[in-house]
């Protein structure tokens, strides 16, 4: 049968909304859990999750299925708002993912909890898709409203148990530093607004807004004071997304505070949009800026990798663990975007890689996490882990594969992320970064397989002892039943960590198309 | 045949991994298809390998002299050079034979022991060994970095559900030290990388880097040796980065030990003599008097160091680390001799600590302690272990008819041409290990028993070693008396190998002429006949 | 047969049947003790075959054993009157040792063991005596050492036979020290280690400080000053194992390998080897008064007779060497069995002062041994006479050139009347008089798998030397060339010929005055020791032999074991301690200290914040 299709066709070519649809999807998505929650109440307890989950995983399919390559060209769309380009493309790909496996975190939790389900996968649904426009934006005020979209839903999520003392107190930190954080931002696209705008200056622009008219303008005259200072400022409101130091203060409390979910959230997502954002601005209108940005992300990346490793050795609560552990990924992320800066141009793709390396490993960790975690969510201390592998040697081995991903060891997805991005440094010439590196590296080794130590190192006690001894979570772990569902998410997880650590296929092509 | 060779190396590596991976199905499995699962995955390797041993003479050598050669792109070629590269060189032969040894004798002992979960002990085992047959097996420097960090978290694993008293401190020290010297090394290897041209050039391909980096200056070639020098010293528990070794051993499972102090604790030689060596002679060159004296550090001090152990397993421990100062003499010398040397002793020395840690355990059954001065009179009750033991001690102390001796004398030799004074405290710590290695014995076996040894005789009757016990011992044992008896049979390709790679040293002191032509042999008559 | 072949297979069954005993015939009892003893006859048999075709040339040959560039090992043979010599000793005396070693061990419960390793030895010696060249040497130097170690272990779970196998297998090592260097040095300087390549490039340039290294395997093994402390110890292996390795084959290897390398030794090395062992001589006859225990003495005995040989070649006549230690072999062997046959007859009884009046008991035993007494004793026409007197005549024969070689005269001589002393007091306590327990009263002759070596080797103890006078033989003619060829030199010598009666009266003098002193001093089966009751200082400076096992063994406890637990002091301090625990402790302190960062408090957060963004900004101005 032959359908008439060029109508939809010429729609799809003539019309930008197209090119958005997946956005637009998971809005609708988004919509229909509410329509569902108001007219169906009896669906909420068991189905809503899975129509959350499940409509994700159609619109991923779709977009998997729709995808080309990495080497679209850049296209620009709504006259200059959005510009997307093989890396946003993929990073789609990464939001949808996330926001995937988060919803499935936050089933595992919610179904510890008393609190209402839909909002949710609502909030998250909405805030991914944000995401997505967050790093398609190719003018400062479409970035600066995505990024607000992002942060006011993070409001809600970090509070979102509001039985919990810590989650509300979690919730404020997180407004009022992200608030300060935004105001910032705002101030310094102020700035190179204002300089941008200057009609005496050469290479000024009436939509000095828009990347590719900054980066002429700036392109021109780089040692503009107010560029330099706008750019800094700049920085600062993205340091304080990715956790940086010196603006990674907020990390630990509010990643205890929070749900696992959220947190997980916050560790993954939220951390990746402010590195592709950073990468965007990086390759685009900051370009001609390295005597600024070279040192001053160096000091970063320095700064975050030792305080992040060195702050989690002490730590006996895992989410405050995985928090700061994230700070010193952030830093050996970093290494990547210095890379860039010093013209090594695939470094993008080591990013990447190394974010998707990333999200495999801390996601496996959070559900595992979620998994052992009991009501109270934001107690959970390295000691509930204590013999794990006796009760549940499953969990243990994912989590052991989560650890050892982010440990970066071989035969698992972190290793290769590190990999690339180490060589990445090294043909930028960053041997100092690089020491650093691997002295974070030794560090985190403490934690992540003290972690593991926990689960595996039996102290010997009599065995009248250690009856009385068992605690309450061991107790209820040794109860725990898993369902097939659980294990064959968890197992997937783990089966991707292995498989991009022995594997990467045409991923590996990737960096020549740079 | 020679395809069926190639064929047969991979398999070497992936069936110990792919047996792994089917004992997931653990709970399901019969408990006896589980043992038999990993039998297969144990044996095999060593069939293999010792197949491939007879073969490699006659085999093809491709590029780089390497045998059974064959190529796998994971996806990284094009960008980084980087591919699942196998083969095997005259020098990479006998540690691929060792580690198939080792493995099988390691997991026969596993399989014998009354481990909890058992299935996870060989699982875990199981994927270190796949890892170090793939060490030996990869032409691909960044695979062979890969495979041996394959082993760290199952060895972590192992050593915490069985180890031993002091595995908390112990397995913790043991994987931070691994890591700094993984992590390194492996920016050793980047740069290797880097000087090799990045993308366009040889990538992680050691042929081509060999034939690339013969350009590189003294000086780069210096920087990158230093780093491959500390990170794979601390690997290979080089003086003064040694304290994870002993330590670490005496609180791992005894198969784990035995692979891991046997097989692994080379990958860090073996990475200087195939990898750094030929690629950075001049490296090599600017740094070999403080590897000298670092050499020599394991030697004496820790020769006396060990000497004043009284724990069995650290005593053994300790001896492992002071070896190695051996090898590393043997490849400051940069001569076909030394580095021959070298591969031969830790071919032989990964052998004989493996049987020793081995028994070791197997005094501990028998003891019940692992304390020296606790021991006395077993060898009334276990003759044949006594027997055994005492061989084993020979070997490690270097006996003639063992094949440690042969590596030890011929480093010797090599030592002499340029450091002769390093000679001579390299053979004090010959006297060293025989004074503690003999005093061990004397303390264990020798005597009349102990009240200890009596009273846990009462409670159970010590029996001799058992089957269990002696078929690995006996595999390790053969090995270590075929070489000592015949070392040809790892020399021979060993030699063409390194005669063939130009950076290694080949000093020729010129033999006199056949002096058989003269009539009356001198030595019939006394020249000192004053004249009266 | 084909020499290689002959040789290779009089090298390999030893080594057969030392297999087939471990693997098979452990706990085989008389089985293995079968095996070892047929395999001993098989290397005798093929020895005479050898020794009787052989043509007397020189003749080598040898196969590449490992290959490393430039570098080879071989392994080969090299046969010459000094081969045949040794190797005639070891598979005659070594035969005749195995045949006794069944009646003696008929009471032990581990024969297999102690079969074995008698045919582990056999291996390792005939090794040495084949060997074409140093590293051969070296690798079955080693194996004896081993199979001594081992054999000395026998009773291994008395206290004493595991200390004194430790010590003799250690000492050794120490003696190896020197040795391993000289033969690398050799192998560098002179591009090879065959022996008799390296004959032909030296001729007398050989270095003295290479001889000096390549001597200490000698003083190792065949315990000389400094390194003799191991010897004594090592009697607590059994009788038998006593007579062939610590008396009759592997103590004289060391002085072999001295004769065989002798053209590497300069005359300031033999200067050395001189005087080492001179001194030995008569400080090991002095010591072997102050013994009660029958072996303790003769153990002192072989060390003094060691030296004589050392002081041999020292003087520069290794064939006399060779005949002392061919001589030395039959008659000490037979005093080892005698004695072997009197502790076996008084269950275990070791001290002399217990014996007594055992002739009427044992005849036969009493018989060889004082046959082989009189042979050490160097009474004229005896073997002993002509080896040992000969050595005296060379010291002799060069004082007549240089004066100092009196003072070595001197010694020697004094060297044999401490022989006569305490031969004479151990046969005259021993077997006359009454018997002194009830051990010794109970005493029965043994059986003939003991009384038959005996005989035998007492024949030899008497006439093994005859060939050099007289044309009746012995030993097969290719054994005695070597020997005639270092007798005549010195007896031919005109120096020595006018001076014949001299020599002869004042050697044959200390002899009698030895032997007649005992007898008056000591009286046939003396119950105590008279030297210990009336000279008791005297008695006790030789008994402990000038104290050197008390020094070996605080240098061991008190210095070595010290230095060794300090420098694991420092190992558990400095580097696990500081090095390692100290950047973990440090690591962990900073820690804590970013801990306090988090305070909790929002506006501890907010200012944080603000001072990050101060100081990037005032970066952007340039301020910093």
């Amino acid at each position: 049968m032959n359908l008439n299709l060029t109508p939809f066709k010429e729609f799809s070519a003539t019309n930008d909304w197209g090119m958005i649809w997946p956005e637009i999807a998971l809005g609708v998505l988004a919509l229909t859990l509410l329509i569902v929650e108001l007219f169906a109440p009896n669906l909420r307890r068991r189905w809503l999750p899975r129509l959350a989950i499940l409509g994700q995983i159609g619109i991923l399919g779709a977009l998997l299925i729709g995808f080309d390559s990495f080497q679209t060209p850049g296209t620009t769309l709504f006259s200059g708002m959005i510009e997307q380009s093989g890396l946003t493309q993929v990073m789609r790909i990464y939001f949808l993912l996330g926001s995937i496996l988060v919803s499935y975190v936050g089933l595992v939790y919610l179904n510890k909890q008393s609190l209402p389900r839909m909002e949710l996968f609502h909030v998250v649904i909405v805030v991914s898709a944000s995401m997505m426009l967050l790093i398609q934006s190719a003018h400062f005020v479409m970035l600066f409203v995505a990024l607000e979209t992002v942060t006011i839903g993070f409001y809600v999520l970090v509070g979102y148990n509001r039985n919990s003392a810590f989650s509300l107190e979690g919730g404020l930190k997180y407004l009022i530093l992200g608030g300060a954080s935004s105001s910032i931002l705002l101030f310094g696209i102020v700035m190179l607004y204002g300089a941008a705008g200057t009609p005496g200056l050469p290479g000024a622009s009436v939509d000095s807004m828009q990347f590719s008219q900054l980066a002429a303008f700036i392109q021109a005259n780089p040692d503009n004071m107010l560029v330099q200072v706008g750019v800094t400022l700049v920085l600062c409101g993205i340091f304080f997304k990715i956790g940086a130091v010196p603006f990674q203060i907020w990390i630990p409390d509010v990643y205890q505070g929070a749900p696992t979910p959220v947190t997980s959230f916050l560790a993954v997502s939220s951390k990746t949009a402010g590195f592709i954002v950073l990468i965007q601005l990086i390759r685009g209108p900051f370009a001609a800026l390295e005597n600024l940005t070279f040192p001053l992300l160096s000091a970063v990346a320095i700064m975050s990798i030792l305080f992040g490793n060195i702050a989690a050795l002490s730590q006996r609560n895992v989410k405050r663990v995985m928090g700061l552990s994230g700070i010193s990924h952030a830093g050996y992320l970093l290494l990547g975007v210095i890379a860039l800066v010093k013209g090594v141009t695939w470094a993008p793709w080591a990013v990447v890689f190394y974010l998707f390396t990333y999200m495999i490993g801390a996601f496996a960790v959070f559900a595992v996490m979620a998994h052992v975690a009991g009501e109270d969510d934001e107690a959970q201390e390295l000691d509930h882990y204590y013999d794990l592998f006796r009760s549940q040697p499953f969990l243990s081995a994912i989590l052991s594969i989560g650890l050892g991903s982010l440990a970066g060891i071989p035969p698992l997805a972190g290793f290769m992320g590190k990999l690339f991005l180490f060589i990445a440094a090294f043909q930028a010439g960053l041997i100092p970064h690089l020491i650093v590196a691997i002295i974070g590296v030794v560090i985190s080794i403490y934690y992540y397989f003290g972690w593991m130590r926990e689960i595996y190192f039996r102290n010997w006690q009599f065995p009248a002892e250690a009856e009385a001894n068992t605690s309450a979570v061991s107790k209820r772990l040794a109860g725990l039943h898993l369902g097939l569902t659980h294990r064959i998410t968890l197992a997937a997880l783990a089966v991707l960590a292995i498989l991009l650590g022995v594997y990467q296929g045409f991923l590996g092509l990737w960096p020549l198309s740079f | 045949m020679t395809d069926l060779n190639t064929i047969l190396l991979q398999l070497a590596v992936f069936i110990p991994l792919i047996c792994g991976v089917l004992l997931f199905l653990g709970k399901r499995l019969e408990m006896n298809v589980a043992k038999s699962i990993a039998l297969s995955g144990f044996l095999s390797p060593a069939v293999i390998a010792l197949w491939l041993w007879s073969e490699f003479g006659a085999a093809d050598k491709g590029a780089g002299g390497y045998a059974f050669a064959s190529s796998l792109d994971t996806g990284l070629q094009d960008a980084f050079g980087i591919a699942l590269h196998l083969g095997l060189n005259g020098i990479a032969l006998p540690m691929f034979v060792l580690a198939g040894i080792v493995g099988a004798a390691a997991g026969l002992h596993a399989l014998q022991s009354r481990a909890e979960r058992l299935v996870t002990y060989l699982q875990l085992l199981l994927f270190m060994l796949g890892g170090l047959m793939g060490v030996f097996a990869s032409v691909d420097i960044f695979f062979f970095y890969f495979f041996h960090e394959l082993a760290l978290i199952p060895t972590f694993i192992m050593i915490g559900i069985w180890g031993g008293q002091g595995r908390r401190v112990a397995a913790m020290e043991l994987t931070i030290y691994l890591t700094l010297g993984a992590m390194l090394s492996l920016i050793g290897l980047i740069a290797l990388y880097a000087a090799g041209g990045w993308a366009a050039g040889a990538g992680f391909n050691l042929i081509e880097l060999k034939k690339q980096l013969v350009a590189v200056d003294a000086n780069t070639q210096a920087q990158i040796f230093g780093l491959l020098l500390i990170g794979f010293g601390i690997l290979v528990s080089l003086f003064p980065f040694h304290s994870w070794a002993p330590r670490g051993y005496a609180a791992a499972p005894t198969s784990a030990a035995m692979l891991h102090a046997g097989v692994l604790k080379k990958f860090g030689l073996y990475g200087l003599i195939q990898i750094a060596a030929p690629l950075l002679p001049k490296g090599v060159e600017a740094w070999s008097s403080l590897i000298i004296w670092l050499a020599l550090g394991n030697l004496v001090l820790l020769g006396l160091v060990t000497m004043a152990q009284r724990d069995l397993k650290q005593l053994i421990g300790y001896s492992s680390v002071m070896h190695m100062g051996y090898c590393f003499l043997g490849i400051v010398t940069m001569s076909v001799i030394g580095i021959g040397g070298a591969v031969l002793l830790m071919f032989a020395h990964g052998l004989s600590v493996a049987l020793m840690f081995m028994l070791a355990t197997s005094v501990y059954n028998r003891t019940r302690t692992y304390d020296l001065t606790a021991m006395g009179g077993l060898g009334k009750k276990a003759p044949v272990l006594a027997a055994i033991f005492v061989a084993g001690t020979m070997a490690s102390i270097g006996l003639p008819g063992f094949a440690n001796f042969w590596g030890e004398f011929t480093i010797f030799v090599a030592l002499w041409e340029q450091h002769s004074w390093a000679v001579a405290p390299a053979v004090a710590a010959v006297v060293i290990s025989a004074i503690y290695g003999l005093r061990a014995v004397a303390q264990i076996f020798y005597g009349p028993p102990t009240q200890a040894l009596s009273a846990v005789d009462e409670t159970s009757p010590i029996t001799d070693i058992t089957f269990s016990e002696k078929l690995p011992a006996a595999i390790l044992l053969v090995a270590l008396l075929a070489v000592g008896i015949w070392p040809k049979s790892v020399t021979e390709p060993l030699n063409h190998e390194l005669v063939n790679q130009v950076v290694f040293k080949n000093p020729v002191v010129e033999k006199p002429a056949d002096a058989l032509a003269q009539t009356e042999p001198s030595n019939v008559s006394d020249p000192r006949i004053p004249s009266s | 047969m084909e020499l290689e072949t002959l040789l290779t297979a009089i090298l390999l069954v030893p080594l057969g049947s030392a297999a087939m005993i471990a693997l098979f015939l452990r706990r085989g009892g008389y089985a293995a003790a079968a095996v070892s003893v047929v395999a001993a006859a098989v290397i005798l048999g093929l020895s005479l075959t050898f020794l009787l075709t052989w043509n007397g040339v020189t003749q080598e040959v040898s196969t590449v054993w490992l290959t490393l560039g430039s570098y080879e090992v071989t392994m080969g043979f090299l046969v010459n009157y000094q081969t045949a010599t040794m190797l005639f000793i070891v598979a005659f005396v070594g035969f005749w040792i195995h045949v006794f070693s069944v009646g003696y061990m008929n009471e032990d419960e581990s024969k297999g063991r102690f079969f074995g390793g008698l045919s582990i030895f056999m291996f390792s010696m005939l090794g040495i005596v084949l060997a074409n060249n140093l590293i051969m040497i070296f690798v079955f130097w080693e194996l004896v050492g081993f199979s001594s170690y081992m054999l000395i272990a026998h009773y291994w779970d008395k206290d004493y036979a595991a200390a004194a196998s430790k010590k003799a297998f250690i000492v050794n090592r120490v003696g190896d020290f020197g040795f391993i260097l000289g033969i690398v040095w050799t192998y560098w300087q002179y591009g090879t280690t065959n022996l008799v390549l390296l004959d032909a490039q030296l001729n007398n340039d050989a270095s003295t400080v290479l001889g000096l290294l390549l001597a200490c395997g000698f003083i190792g093994k065949s315990a000389q000053f400094p390194l003799h402390v191991w010897l004594t110890d090592a009697m607590a292996g059994p009788t038998p194992v006593s007579a062939l390795i610590h008396a009759a084959t592997m103590v004289a290897a060391g002085v072999y390998f001295m004769a065989r390398i002798f053209f590497m030794l300069s005359p300031e090395t033999q200067e050395v080897i001189l005087w080492l062992c001179a001194a030995m001589t008569l400080f090991a006859g002095l010591c072997a008064l102050g013994q009660t225990d029958i072996k303790k003495t003769l153990a002192y005995s072989t060390l003094s007779h060691l030296g004589f040989m050392g002081a041999a070649i020292g003087l520069g006549f290794p064939s006399l060497a060779l005949l002392h230690m061919a001589m030395h072999a039959f008659f000490k062997a037979t005093l080892f069995l005698c004695s072997g046959s009197v502790i076996h007859a008084c269950h275990h009884e070791q001290d002399m002062f217990k014996m007594g009046g055992l002739w009427r008991k044992m005849p036969i035993t009493t018989l060889t041994c004082i046959l082989a007494a009189l042979s050490i004793m160097a009474v004229p026409y005896f073997a002993g006479f002509y080896s040992k007197d000969t050595i005296l005549s060379g010291a002799w024969l060069l004082a007549h050139t240089d004066g100092r070689y009196y003072v070595i005269y001197a010694i020697l001589l004094l060297a044999a009347l401490s022989t006569a002393l305490y031969t004479g007091r151990m046969v005259w306590v021993v077997f006359f008089g009454q018997s002194n327990s009830d051990n010794a009263a109970h005493a029965k002759e043994s059986n003939l798998f003991m009384t038959v070596p005996l005989l035998v080797l007492a024949a030899f103890s008497v006439g093994a030397a005859w060939f050099l006078e007289f044309d009746v033989s012995l030993l097969p003619e290719t054994v005695t060339v070597a020997l005639k060829h270092g007798y005549a030199t010195i007896t031919q010598a005109d120096v020595v010929h006018h001076s014949h009666y001299l020599l002869l009266g004042l050697s044959v003098g200390v002899m009698i005055v030895g032997v007649l002193a005992t007898f008056f001093f000591y009286g046939p089966g003396a119950s105590e020791d008279k030297l210990q009751r009336r000279y008791g200082l005297v008695y006790k400076i030789l008994h402990k032999h000038g104290w050197f096992d008390d020094v070996y063994d605080a240098y061991v406890v008190k210095v070595q074991q010290r230095v060794a637990d300090f420098f694991g002091f420092l190992d558990l301090i400095l580097i696990s301690g500081f090095m390692v625990r100290g950047t973990a402790g440090l690591a962990g302190l900073l820690s804590l200290v970013t801990r306090s960062f988090h305070v909790g408090s929002i506006h501890g957060y907010v200012y944080w914040f603000l001072a990050g963004v101060v100081i990037f900004g005032a970066f952007a101005f340039h301020l910093i």
